[in-house]
């Protein structure tokens, strides 16, 4: 089983990166795309449009608590993934394979995929205020995973334990927001009163 | 201290995050946040920052270049982009205060973002400190077609 799923993922990534080695412009598309600053930087300006763009407050207060999880599951989706890096090492695919490198060397572990966790993390958090935005920053998300998997810096199951961790960490903590509703309230109640919330 | 592709990734977020809260400001009809009068001028005006925002980043390129080579790891990114995100909230509540400072009377500016629908943000926070010291702001001419269809 265990073998089987390494055939996949090492067929899927040479597949993917022969694919993208074709054409120029898939090459260049990719590495824009996979790249440290477009996605996050995409995905956090969702969440803070979020926080302003509501038009009633009860609705306002939906969208800034599902911002604030979205921020919160990202940092501790990060967090987890710092901590598996630690405990296990699997190297990158361009270390292993004969691939067309579309990316600069990372020297730490392939498993689990950090940009998988931080962007389905927060389109998670997206996702429990608006399905269409989450949508968005979902397909935003698995772009950027796919994006690393083609430009042969990741494994597949090394996206998809990263989306998982994402996922669930921010679900954990949305759990936890509900619980601990009364003290975000009364946090959000001090930014109303600076009208900033 | 901030390194060159520090400053750019800075102005990235900057004009970036001031281009969404224009959009998401007109979007939410919060007028005393916008720096045009009218919100579809200022929801462009906000789609030409973003734009300007990540032309201006990524015309160099891609910037595919590890964090130990001079690149900015995931906390650097978080905390650049807290910083200029909070740099553009603030410089937009400043010009919008001072780009609408004659549009709104600045009475009755209920509470929270939905205070900005009908005041600039120095008013609203004028208005709570004469509140606080028990006088109300005095009155400036107000928008009749602007503030007549909003909500009290």
């Amino acid at each position: 089983m265990v073998h089987a799923l390494e055939r996949a993922d090492i067929a899927v990534v040479a597949w993917l990166n022969a694919w993208a080695g074709h054409s120029a412009f898939v090459s260049a598309l990719v590495r824009f795309i996979a790249g440290d600053y477009m996605a996050p930087v995409l995905l956090s300006l969702i969440v803070l449009g979020m926080w302003v763009a509501p038009r009633d407050s009860a609705l306002r207060y939906r969208y800034q608590r599902a911002a604030i999880t979205a921020v919160a599951g990202m940092g501790f989706a990060a967090l987890v993934v710092i901590v598996i890096n630690g405990e296990m090492f699997r190297p990158r695919p361009f270390v292993e394979q004969t691939l067309t490198l579309l990316f600069y060397r990372p020297s730490d572990s392939s498993f689990p995929l950090h940009a998988a966790a931080v962007g389905f993390g927060l389109a998670t958090g997206v996702a429990l205020a608006d399905r269409r935005l989450g949508i968005l920053a979902a397909a935003l998300a698995a772009a950027w995973a796919v994006a690393r998997v083609t430009a042969g810096v990741a494994y597949p199951t090394d996206a998809l334990a990263g989306a998982a961790i994402g996922v669930v960490v921010t679900l954990a903590f949305y759990v936890v927001m509900l619980a601990l509703d009364p003290v975000l309230r009364y946090v959000l109640g001090w930014a109303r009163r600076l009208y900033l919330a | 201290m901030v390194s060159g592709i520090g400053e750019d990734y800075f102005l990235l977020c900057f004009l970036s995050s001031m281009g969404v809260l224009q959009i998401a400001a007109a979007y939410g009809r919060l007028h005393g946040l916008l720096l045009l009068r009218a919100r579809v001028p200022s929801a462009a005006l906000g789609l030409l920052l973003v734009l300007a925002g990540f032309f201006w980043f990524f015309l160099p390129g891609p910037r595919l270049v590890s964090d130990t080579d001079g690149g900015l790891d995931g906390n650097q990114q978080s905390l650049y982009f807290a910083l200029s995100a909070g740099a553009a909230l603030a410089v937009t509540l400043l010009l919008s205060s001072l780009v609408n400072r004659r549009r709104f009377s600045g009475r009755g500016v209920g509470s929270g973002l939905d205070a900005l629908r009908q005041a600039t943000y120095l008013q609203a926070v004028r208005g709570s400190l004469a509140g606080l010291l028990g006088s109300r702001p005095r009155a400036r001419r107000v928008d009749r077609t602007e503030s007549s269809s909003l909500p009290s």
